[in-house]
Protein backbone atom coordinates (compact mmCIF):
# COMPACT_ATOMS: atom_id res chain seq x y z
CA UNK A 1 0.00 0.00 0.00
CA UNK A 2 1.29 3.56 -0.92
CA UNK A 3 1.82 5.89 1.88
CA UNK A 4 -0.68 8.55 2.08
CA UNK A 5 0.47 11.97 2.75
CA UNK A 6 -0.29 13.60 6.39
CA UNK A 7 -3.04 15.86 4.39
CA UNK A 8 -4.84 12.88 2.50
CA UNK A 9 -5.07 11.49 6.09
CA UNK A 10 -6.18 14.67 7.82
CA UNK A 11 -8.91 14.77 4.70
CA UNK A 12 -9.74 11.07 6.22
CA UNK A 13 -9.74 11.93 9.41
CA UNK A 14 -12.49 14.88 8.82
CA UNK A 15 -14.81 12.51 7.14
CA UNK A 16 -14.67 10.25 9.66
CA UNK A 17 -15.35 13.23 12.48
CA UNK A 18 -18.35 14.49 10.42
CA UNK A 19 -19.70 10.51 10.38
CA UNK A 20 -18.94 10.68 14.60
CA UNK A 21 -21.04 13.77 14.33
CA UNK A 22 -24.37 12.58 12.66
CA UNK A 23 -23.57 9.01 14.94
CA UNK A 24 -22.23 6.07 13.51
CA UNK A 25 -23.66 2.86 12.84
CA UNK A 26 -22.18 -0.14 14.05
CA UNK A 27 -20.90 -1.39 11.09
CA UNK A 28 -19.45 2.31 10.68
CA UNK A 29 -17.92 1.98 13.99
CA UNK A 30 -16.25 -1.26 13.04
CA UNK A 31 -15.08 0.32 10.05
CA UNK A 32 -13.40 3.65 12.29
CA UNK A 33 -11.60 0.90 14.29
CA UNK A 34 -10.04 -1.03 11.52
CA UNK A 35 -9.44 2.63 9.85
CA UNK A 36 -7.23 3.41 13.36
CA UNK A 37 -5.67 0.03 13.91
CA UNK A 38 -4.01 0.85 10.32
CA UNK A 39 -1.90 3.40 10.74
CA UNK A 40 -0.65 5.47 13.69
CA UNK A 41 -0.82 8.61 12.39
CA UNK A 42 -4.72 8.12 11.47
CA UNK A 43 -5.19 7.73 15.44
CA UNK A 44 -3.47 11.49 15.66
CA UNK A 45 -5.30 12.84 12.77
CA UNK A 46 -8.43 11.64 13.96
CA UNK A 47 -8.36 12.65 17.40
CA UNK A 48 -7.12 16.18 16.14
CA UNK A 49 -10.29 16.53 13.62
CA UNK A 50 -12.31 14.98 16.59
CA UNK A 51 -11.31 17.71 18.89
CA UNK A 52 -12.19 20.50 16.30
CA UNK A 53 -15.24 19.08 16.00
CA UNK A 54 -16.15 18.94 19.66
CA UNK A 55 -14.73 22.37 19.89
CA UNK A 56 -16.73 23.99 17.10
CA UNK A 57 -19.83 22.67 19.42
CA UNK A 58 -19.04 26.07 21.25
CA UNK A 59 -20.18 27.79 18.20
CA UNK A 60 -23.85 27.46 19.16
CA UNK A 61 -23.14 30.24 21.85
CA UNK A 62 -22.78 32.57 18.88
CA UNK A 63 -26.65 32.58 18.61
CA UNK A 64 -28.92 33.21 15.53
CA UNK A 65 -28.05 36.62 15.19
CA UNK A 66 -24.54 35.74 14.16
CA UNK A 67 -23.42 37.47 10.87
CA UNK A 68 -20.39 36.27 8.92
CA UNK A 69 -19.50 39.63 7.39
CA UNK A 70 -19.01 41.08 10.59
CA UNK A 71 -16.01 38.18 10.99
CA UNK A 72 -14.54 38.42 7.20
CA UNK A 73 -10.95 39.03 7.04
CA UNK A 74 -9.94 42.41 6.62
CA UNK A 75 -7.00 44.10 5.53
CA UNK A 76 -7.02 45.28 9.25
CA UNK A 77 -4.89 43.08 11.44
CA UNK A 78 -7.13 43.32 14.66
CA UNK A 79 -10.90 43.42 13.91
CA UNK A 80 -11.54 41.40 17.29
CA UNK A 81 -13.64 42.42 20.26
CA UNK A 82 -15.32 45.36 18.71
CA UNK A 83 -17.24 42.96 16.12
CA UNK A 84 -18.41 40.24 18.74
CA UNK A 85 -19.85 43.69 20.43
CA UNK A 86 -21.65 44.40 17.29
CA UNK A 87 -22.83 40.54 17.02
CA UNK A 88 -23.98 40.85 20.62
CA UNK A 89 -26.17 43.83 19.91
CA UNK A 90 -27.42 42.63 16.91
CA UNK A 91 -28.46 39.42 19.16
CA UNK A 92 -30.16 42.04 21.53
CA UNK A 93 -32.04 43.25 18.98
CA UNK A 94 -32.74 40.40 17.49
CA UNK A 95 -34.37 39.09 20.71
CA UNK A 96 -37.97 39.34 19.82
CA UNK A 97 -37.19 37.32 16.62
CA UNK A 98 -35.80 34.75 18.28
CA UNK A 99 -38.57 34.57 20.76
CA UNK A 100 -40.70 33.37 17.78
CA UNK A 101 -38.43 30.55 16.75
CA UNK A 102 -39.02 29.37 20.24
CA UNK A 103 -35.96 30.67 22.02
CA UNK A 104 -37.43 32.09 25.23
CA UNK A 105 -34.27 32.84 27.16
CA UNK A 106 -33.31 35.48 25.00
CA UNK A 107 -36.22 37.28 25.90
CA UNK A 108 -36.07 36.99 29.45
CA UNK A 109 -32.58 37.72 30.46
CA UNK A 110 -32.42 34.22 32.25
CA UNK A 111 -30.34 31.35 31.60
CA UNK A 112 -30.20 28.69 33.72
CA UNK A 113 -28.50 24.85 33.41
CA UNK A 114 -29.93 21.89 35.02
CA UNK A 115 -28.17 19.49 37.18
CA UNK A 116 -25.03 18.01 35.04
CA UNK A 117 -25.25 20.75 32.69
CA UNK A 118 -22.60 23.21 31.71
CA UNK A 119 -23.74 26.14 29.09
CA UNK A 120 -22.33 29.10 27.29
CA UNK A 121 -23.99 32.28 26.94
CA UNK A 122 -22.60 35.06 24.65
CA UNK A 123 -24.25 38.49 26.17
CA UNK A 124 -24.73 41.62 24.34
CA UNK A 125 -21.68 43.17 25.45
CA UNK A 126 -19.53 40.95 23.74
CA UNK A 127 -19.37 39.30 27.17
CA UNK A 128 -19.31 35.44 27.86
CA UNK A 129 -20.98 33.74 30.98
CA UNK A 130 -19.98 30.08 31.52
CA UNK A 131 -22.81 27.95 33.50
CA UNK A 132 -21.64 25.29 35.86
CA UNK A 133 -24.63 22.50 36.87
CA UNK A 134 -27.49 23.58 38.16
CA UNK A 135 -26.80 27.59 38.10
CA UNK A 136 -29.41 30.34 37.22
CA UNK A 137 -28.51 33.87 36.25
CA UNK A 138 -30.57 37.15 35.27
CA UNK A 139 -28.96 39.85 33.05
CA UNK A 140 -29.68 43.40 32.86
CA UNK A 141 -28.00 45.51 30.66
CA UNK A 142 -30.49 48.36 30.37
CA UNK A 143 -29.04 50.49 33.35
CA UNK A 144 -26.29 52.14 33.52
CA UNK A 145 -23.99 48.95 34.21
CA UNK A 146 -24.31 45.95 33.22
CA UNK A 147 -26.04 43.71 35.64
CA UNK A 148 -26.18 39.71 36.12
CA UNK A 149 -27.76 38.60 39.22
CA UNK A 150 -26.48 35.23 40.13
CA UNK A 151 -29.41 33.74 41.69
CA UNK A 152 -28.04 30.05 42.61
CA UNK A 153 -25.12 28.15 41.46
CA UNK A 154 -21.64 29.16 39.93
CA UNK A 155 -20.37 31.18 37.07
CA UNK A 156 -17.60 31.89 34.95
CA UNK A 157 -17.73 35.30 33.80
CA UNK A 158 -15.30 36.54 31.30
CA UNK A 159 -16.24 40.15 31.01
CA UNK A 160 -15.85 42.84 27.85
CA UNK A 161 -13.49 45.73 28.45
CA UNK A 162 -16.20 49.09 28.85
CA UNK A 163 -15.01 51.71 31.57
CA UNK A 164 -18.38 53.80 30.99
CA UNK A 165 -20.13 50.76 32.06
CA UNK A 166 -19.44 48.43 35.23
CA UNK A 167 -20.25 44.19 35.03
CA UNK A 168 -21.75 43.99 38.33
CA UNK A 169 -22.45 40.24 39.60
CA UNK A 170 -25.01 40.64 42.17
CA UNK A 171 -24.98 36.89 44.84
CA UNK A 172 -26.91 37.77 47.90
CA UNK A 173 -25.85 40.53 49.42
CA UNK A 174 -22.62 40.33 47.55
CA UNK A 175 -21.68 42.59 44.43
CA UNK A 176 -18.59 42.00 42.52
CA UNK A 177 -18.06 44.53 40.10
CA UNK A 178 -15.51 44.78 36.97
CA UNK A 179 -14.39 46.74 34.08
CA UNK A 180 -13.06 43.87 32.05
CA UNK A 181 -11.62 40.65 33.55
CA UNK A 182 -12.10 37.27 34.01
CA UNK A 183 -13.37 35.67 37.29
CA UNK A 184 -15.95 33.27 38.77
CA UNK A 185 -18.20 33.31 41.64
CA UNK A 186 -20.03 30.93 43.31
CA UNK A 187 -23.24 30.94 45.33
CA UNK A 188 -24.65 28.56 47.09
CA UNK A 189 -28.00 28.31 49.25
CA UNK A 190 -26.62 29.12 52.90
CA UNK A 191 -22.98 29.01 52.16
CA UNK A 192 -20.56 32.06 51.37
CA UNK A 193 -20.06 33.55 48.14
CA UNK A 194 -16.85 33.02 46.56
CA UNK A 195 -15.14 35.58 44.12
CA UNK A 196 -12.29 33.75 42.49
CA UNK A 197 -10.52 36.25 40.00
CA UNK A 198 -8.49 34.36 37.01
CA UNK A 199 -7.82 37.60 35.49
CA UNK A 200 -7.52 41.50 36.06
CA UNK A 201 -9.28 42.83 39.53
CA UNK A 202 -13.04 42.89 41.14
CA UNK A 203 -14.47 45.20 43.45
CA UNK A 204 -15.87 43.10 46.09
CA UNK A 205 -18.72 44.70 48.23
CA UNK A 206 -21.37 43.75 50.79
CA UNK A 207 -25.21 45.55 50.23
CA UNK A 208 -25.69 45.23 53.83
CA UNK A 209 -22.17 47.33 54.31
CA UNK A 210 -23.12 50.29 51.84
CA UNK A 211 -20.44 52.94 53.29
CA UNK A 212 -17.62 50.18 53.50
CA UNK A 213 -14.99 50.74 51.16
CA UNK A 214 -14.64 48.35 48.34
CA UNK A 215 -12.84 45.60 48.75
CA UNK A 216 -10.25 45.09 45.90
CA UNK A 217 -9.57 41.31 44.87
CA UNK A 218 -6.37 40.64 42.43
CA UNK A 219 -5.62 37.80 40.12
CA UNK A 220 -5.47 34.58 41.77
CA UNK A 221 -7.45 35.62 44.89
CA UNK A 222 -10.35 34.94 46.38
CA UNK A 223 -13.08 36.57 48.38
CA UNK A 224 -15.40 35.03 50.59
CA UNK A 225 -18.31 36.64 51.95
CA UNK A 226 -20.21 35.10 54.24
CA UNK A 227 -23.85 34.11 53.75
CA UNK A 228 -25.22 36.15 56.56
CA UNK A 229 -24.84 39.88 58.13
CA UNK A 230 -22.46 39.35 60.61
CA UNK A 231 -23.19 39.99 64.64
CA UNK A 232 -21.07 42.63 66.34
CA UNK A 233 -17.64 43.71 64.86
CA UNK A 234 -17.20 40.66 62.62
CA UNK A 235 -16.12 41.15 59.26
CA UNK A 236 -18.50 39.51 56.64
CA UNK A 237 -15.76 39.61 53.52
CA UNK A 238 -12.47 38.10 53.88
CA UNK A 239 -9.44 36.84 51.23
CA UNK A 240 -7.58 34.30 50.20
CA UNK A 241 -4.74 33.79 48.07
CA UNK A 242 -5.43 30.56 45.63
CA UNK A 243 -2.19 29.47 43.87
CA UNK A 244 -2.46 29.39 40.31
CA UNK A 245 -3.12 25.33 39.85
CA UNK A 246 -5.75 26.39 42.30
CA UNK A 247 -7.22 28.67 40.09
CA UNK A 248 -7.37 26.47 37.41
CA UNK A 249 -8.73 23.57 39.88
CA UNK A 250 -11.41 25.48 41.10
CA UNK A 251 -12.45 25.94 37.19
CA UNK A 252 -11.76 22.67 36.30
CA UNK A 253 -15.63 22.06 35.82
CA UNK A 254 -15.27 23.76 32.70
CA UNK A 255 -14.36 20.68 31.46
CA UNK A 256 -17.03 18.66 32.88
CA UNK A 257 -14.56 17.97 35.61
CA UNK A 258 -14.07 17.85 39.57
CA UNK A 259 -10.44 18.77 41.36
CA UNK A 260 -9.44 17.60 44.71
CA UNK A 261 -6.84 17.55 46.66
CA UNK A 262 -6.69 16.50 50.30
CA UNK A 263 -10.55 16.87 50.64
CA UNK A 264 -12.78 14.68 52.95
CA UNK A 265 -14.88 12.03 51.31
CA UNK A 266 -17.76 13.57 52.55
CA UNK A 267 -16.74 16.93 51.16
CA UNK A 268 -16.11 15.49 48.21
CA UNK A 269 -19.29 13.65 47.77
CA UNK A 270 -21.26 16.84 48.97
CA UNK A 271 -19.66 18.24 45.66
CA UNK A 272 -20.44 15.78 43.38
CA UNK A 273 -24.61 15.96 44.92
CA UNK A 274 -24.07 19.83 42.79
CA UNK A 275 -23.63 17.52 39.25
CA UNK A 276 -26.00 14.32 39.81
CA UNK A 277 -28.79 12.68 41.11
CA UNK A 278 -27.36 10.08 42.33
CA UNK A 279 -25.95 10.21 45.32
CA UNK A 280 -22.65 9.00 47.05
CA UNK A 281 -23.31 7.84 50.90
CA UNK A 282 -20.72 7.46 53.01
CA UNK A 283 -22.17 6.07 56.43
CA UNK A 284 -18.48 5.04 58.15
CA UNK A 285 -17.39 8.67 59.88
CA UNK A 286 -13.67 7.10 59.61
CA UNK A 287 -14.54 6.70 55.76
CA UNK A 288 -15.86 9.97 55.61
CA UNK A 289 -12.86 11.60 57.06
CA UNK A 290 -10.38 10.36 54.59
CA UNK A 291 -8.79 12.75 52.42
CA UNK A 292 -8.82 12.23 48.75
CA UNK A 293 -7.05 13.96 45.58
CA UNK A 294 -7.21 13.61 41.54
CA UNK A 295 -9.72 14.34 38.84
CA UNK A 296 -12.56 13.24 38.46
CA UNK A 297 -15.59 13.58 35.56
CA UNK A 298 -18.73 15.53 37.21
CA UNK A 299 -20.87 13.37 35.37
CA UNK A 300 -19.52 9.93 36.86
CA UNK A 301 -20.23 9.87 40.24
CA UNK A 302 -19.84 5.92 40.63
CA UNK A 303 -16.55 6.46 38.26
CA UNK A 304 -15.41 8.66 41.17
CA UNK A 305 -16.67 6.04 43.89
CA UNK A 306 -15.49 3.18 42.61
CA UNK A 307 -11.97 5.14 41.93
CA UNK A 308 -12.05 6.19 45.41
CA UNK A 309 -13.13 3.16 47.01
CA UNK A 310 -10.36 0.85 45.36
CA UNK A 311 -7.58 3.15 46.36
CA UNK A 312 -9.08 3.37 50.28
CA UNK A 313 -9.51 -0.43 50.18
CA UNK A 314 -13.46 -0.14 50.40
CA UNK A 315 -16.02 -1.09 48.08
CA UNK A 316 -18.47 0.83 46.01
CA UNK A 317 -21.89 -0.80 45.88
CA UNK A 318 -24.34 0.98 43.35
CA UNK A 319 -28.14 0.90 44.19
CA UNK A 320 -31.13 2.45 42.97
CA UNK A 321 -30.26 5.89 43.16
CA UNK A 322 -27.08 5.70 45.49
CA UNK A 323 -23.81 4.63 45.45
CA UNK A 324 -22.42 3.49 48.64
CA UNK A 325 -18.44 3.34 49.63
CA UNK A 326 -18.26 1.27 52.90
CA UNK A 327 -15.08 -1.09 54.10
CA UNK A 328 -15.88 -4.47 54.44
CA UNK A 329 -17.22 -5.62 58.09
CA UNK A 330 -14.11 -8.10 58.52
CA UNK A 331 -10.90 -6.17 58.11
CA UNK B 1 -6.83 -1.16 19.67
CA UNK B 2 -7.09 2.27 20.11
CA UNK B 3 -10.95 4.27 20.65
CA UNK B 4 -10.99 8.03 20.79
CA UNK B 5 -12.72 8.98 23.75
CA UNK B 6 -14.59 12.33 23.44
CA UNK B 7 -13.38 12.92 26.74
CA UNK B 8 -9.49 12.88 25.03
CA UNK B 9 -10.51 14.97 22.13
CA UNK B 10 -12.15 17.41 24.47
CA UNK B 11 -8.84 17.72 26.37
CA UNK B 12 -6.40 18.11 23.01
CA UNK B 13 -8.86 20.87 22.02
CA UNK B 14 -8.08 22.77 24.82
CA UNK B 15 -5.07 22.04 26.09
CA UNK B 16 -3.19 20.72 23.20
CA UNK B 17 -4.61 22.76 20.11
CA UNK B 18 -3.86 26.46 20.74
CA UNK B 19 -0.20 25.50 21.53
CA UNK B 20 0.11 23.75 17.34
CA UNK B 21 0.83 26.67 15.89
CA UNK B 22 3.77 27.79 17.90
CA UNK B 23 4.94 24.02 17.37
CA UNK B 24 4.84 24.13 13.65
CA UNK B 25 6.59 27.71 13.87
CA UNK B 26 8.97 25.91 15.54
CA UNK B 27 8.98 22.85 13.49
CA UNK B 28 9.10 25.37 10.62
CA UNK B 29 12.70 27.24 12.19
CA UNK B 30 14.53 23.20 12.44
CA UNK B 31 15.70 21.33 9.56
CA UNK B 32 14.53 18.02 10.70
CA UNK B 33 16.41 15.12 9.32
CA UNK B 34 14.14 15.07 6.02
CA UNK B 35 11.16 14.33 8.00
CA UNK B 36 7.69 15.85 7.25
CA UNK B 37 6.58 18.66 10.05
CA UNK B 38 3.25 17.73 8.94
CA UNK B 39 3.99 13.70 9.87
CA UNK B 40 5.47 15.04 13.09
CA UNK B 41 2.43 16.38 14.22
CA UNK B 42 0.25 13.85 13.75
CA UNK B 43 2.22 11.62 15.44
CA UNK B 44 2.32 13.93 18.35
CA UNK B 45 -1.42 13.84 17.94
CA UNK B 46 -1.29 9.98 17.86
CA UNK B 47 0.27 9.47 21.36
CA UNK B 48 -1.64 12.39 22.86
CA UNK B 49 -4.46 10.82 21.91
CA UNK B 50 -3.50 6.96 22.60
CA UNK B 51 -1.62 7.62 26.14
CA UNK B 52 -3.55 5.57 28.65
CA UNK B 53 -3.75 8.79 31.01
CA UNK B 54 -2.76 12.76 30.90
CA UNK B 55 -3.36 13.26 34.77
CA UNK B 56 -0.06 14.79 35.83
CA UNK B 57 0.21 17.27 32.67
CA UNK B 58 0.71 20.81 34.31
CA UNK B 59 1.81 22.17 31.15
CA UNK B 60 0.70 20.78 28.05
CA UNK B 61 2.64 23.52 26.04
CA UNK B 62 5.96 21.84 27.08
CA UNK B 63 4.38 18.62 27.06
CA UNK B 64 3.61 18.65 23.53
CA UNK B 65 6.60 20.13 22.25
CA UNK B 66 8.30 17.47 24.35
CA UNK B 67 6.27 14.56 22.82
CA UNK B 68 7.05 16.22 19.22
CA UNK B 69 10.67 15.64 19.89
CA UNK B 70 10.55 12.51 21.03
CA UNK B 71 8.81 11.23 17.51
CA UNK B 72 11.73 13.04 15.93
CA UNK B 73 14.40 10.96 18.40
CA UNK B 74 12.75 7.88 17.70
CA UNK B 75 12.94 8.59 13.55
CA UNK B 76 16.30 9.89 13.91
CA UNK B 77 17.72 6.70 15.71
CA UNK B 78 15.72 4.32 13.93
CA UNK B 79 17.41 5.30 10.74
CA UNK B 80 20.42 2.80 9.11
CA UNK B 81 22.23 5.50 8.52
CA UNK B 82 22.38 8.81 11.10
CA UNK B 83 23.16 11.80 9.75
CA UNK B 84 23.40 14.20 12.66
CA UNK B 85 23.58 17.89 11.31
CA UNK B 86 23.52 20.55 14.15
CA UNK B 87 19.80 21.13 13.65
CA UNK B 88 19.55 17.66 14.61
CA UNK B 89 21.80 17.41 18.17
CA UNK B 90 19.73 20.50 18.97
CA UNK B 91 16.24 18.68 18.85
CA UNK B 92 18.13 15.42 20.51
CA UNK B 93 19.34 17.69 23.50
CA UNK B 94 15.71 18.77 23.94
CA UNK B 95 16.80 22.25 24.48
CA UNK B 96 13.26 24.17 24.85
CA UNK B 97 14.03 27.93 23.76
CA UNK B 98 10.05 28.56 23.90
CA UNK B 99 8.45 30.89 26.32
CA UNK B 100 6.89 28.75 29.11
CA UNK B 101 3.63 30.91 29.07
CA UNK B 102 0.87 29.05 29.14
CA UNK B 103 -1.88 30.99 27.13
CA UNK B 104 -5.02 29.72 27.78
CA UNK B 105 -7.38 31.89 25.32
CA UNK B 106 -10.20 33.05 27.29
CA UNK B 107 -14.14 31.90 26.54
CA UNK B 108 -14.54 35.38 24.44
CA UNK B 109 -11.01 35.04 22.64
CA UNK B 110 -11.81 31.32 21.91
CA UNK B 111 -15.42 32.77 20.76
CA UNK B 112 -14.27 35.33 18.35
CA UNK B 113 -11.90 32.88 16.56
CA UNK B 114 -14.38 30.34 15.74
CA UNK B 115 -16.80 33.14 14.79
CA UNK B 116 -14.05 34.26 12.44
CA UNK B 117 -13.07 30.45 10.89
CA UNK B 118 -16.81 30.36 10.25
CA UNK B 119 -16.91 33.62 9.02
CA UNK B 120 -13.84 32.18 6.12
CA UNK B 121 -15.96 29.19 4.98
CA UNK B 122 -17.07 29.01 1.50
CA UNK B 123 -20.28 28.48 0.81
CA UNK B 124 -22.47 26.59 0.73
CA UNK B 125 -19.96 24.89 3.46
CA UNK B 126 -20.87 27.91 5.40
CA UNK B 127 -24.30 27.96 5.75
CA UNK B 128 -24.15 24.34 6.03
CA UNK B 129 -22.14 24.57 8.73
CA UNK B 130 -23.57 27.18 10.53
CA UNK B 131 -26.91 25.72 10.62
CA UNK B 132 -25.06 22.31 12.07
CA UNK B 133 -23.64 24.02 14.63
CA UNK B 134 -24.90 27.36 15.71
CA UNK B 135 -28.51 26.15 15.15
CA UNK B 136 -27.63 22.57 15.72
CA UNK B 137 -29.94 21.59 13.42
CA UNK B 138 -29.52 17.09 12.94
CA UNK B 139 -28.12 16.84 9.33
CA UNK B 140 -31.40 15.19 8.02
CA UNK B 141 -32.78 18.56 9.14
CA UNK B 142 -30.53 20.06 7.25
CA UNK B 143 -30.49 17.87 4.06
CA UNK B 144 -34.31 18.15 3.78
CA UNK B 145 -34.45 22.29 4.44
CA UNK B 146 -31.57 22.77 1.85
CA UNK B 147 -32.66 19.90 -0.42
CA UNK B 148 -29.97 18.25 -0.67
CA UNK B 149 -29.11 14.46 -0.02
CA UNK B 150 -27.72 13.70 3.21
CA UNK B 151 -24.44 12.65 2.12
CA UNK B 152 -23.74 16.09 0.71
CA UNK B 153 -23.83 17.67 3.75
CA UNK B 154 -21.89 15.24 5.60
CA UNK B 155 -19.60 16.21 2.90
CA UNK B 156 -19.55 19.98 3.61
CA UNK B 157 -19.26 19.03 7.64
CA UNK B 158 -16.53 17.57 7.02
CA UNK B 159 -15.02 20.16 4.63
CA UNK B 160 -15.32 22.77 7.22
CA UNK B 161 -13.43 20.83 10.00
CA UNK B 162 -11.16 20.57 7.93
CA UNK B 163 -10.73 24.24 6.62
CA UNK B 164 -10.91 24.85 10.76
CA UNK B 165 -8.25 22.56 11.69
CA UNK B 166 -5.91 24.78 9.34
CA UNK B 167 -7.00 27.67 10.60
CA UNK B 168 -7.33 27.05 14.05
CA UNK B 169 -4.18 24.49 14.46
CA UNK B 170 -2.14 25.73 11.31
CA UNK B 171 -2.83 29.37 11.78
CA UNK B 172 -2.93 30.23 8.48
CA UNK B 173 -3.61 28.46 5.36
CA UNK B 174 -0.41 27.92 3.52
CA UNK B 175 2.86 27.35 5.08
CA UNK B 176 4.81 30.53 3.84
CA UNK B 177 1.72 32.66 4.84
CA UNK B 178 1.90 30.51 8.07
CA UNK B 179 3.46 33.96 10.02
CA UNK B 180 1.55 36.71 8.95
CA UNK B 181 -2.16 34.76 9.35
CA UNK B 182 -0.57 34.06 12.90
CA UNK B 183 -0.68 37.55 13.56
CA UNK B 184 -4.06 37.79 11.75
CA UNK B 185 -5.65 35.31 13.85
CA UNK B 186 -3.94 36.98 16.55
CA UNK B 187 -3.36 36.72 20.28
CA UNK B 188 -0.70 37.04 23.21
CA UNK B 189 1.04 33.97 22.86
CA UNK B 190 1.67 34.46 18.87
CA UNK B 191 2.79 38.16 18.96
CA UNK B 192 5.33 36.40 21.93
CA UNK B 193 6.05 33.89 19.19
CA UNK B 194 6.70 36.62 16.86
CA UNK B 195 9.22 38.50 18.66
CA UNK B 196 11.08 35.32 19.34
CA UNK B 197 12.21 35.01 15.86
CA UNK B 198 13.97 38.02 14.82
Amino acid sequence: MQRKTAHEIDQEAAEWAARVDRGLSSDEQSDLDAWLAGDVRRVGAYGRMRAIALRTERAAALGSAYRPADFAPRRSTRPSRRKLLLAGGAMAAGMAGAAVLGWTWYASGRFQTRKGQMRQVALADGSVVTLNTASLVSVDFSGRRREVRLLTGEALFDVAHDKARPFVVVAGMTEARAVGTSFSVLHLPGKAVQVLVREGVVEVTRTDEPTAAPMRVNVNMCAISSAETPRGAATALSVAAVPEEGVSRALAWRDGRIAFEGETLAAAAAEFARYSDIRIVVEDPALAREEIAGLYETDDPVGFARAVAASLRAQAEVSDGAVRISRPASS
Amino acid sequence: MTRVTDERAQWLGRFILPHEPALRAWLSRRTVGGLEAEDIVQEAYAKLTAMPSIEGIRDPRSYLFQVAKSVIATHLRGRKVVTITVADTDILDLADDEPLADVQLSDREELQRLAEAIAALPEPTRTIFRLRRIEQMPQRAIAKQLRMPESTVEKHVSRAFLHISTLLGRGGKRRNLASRSRVEVGRVEDAAEDSTRD
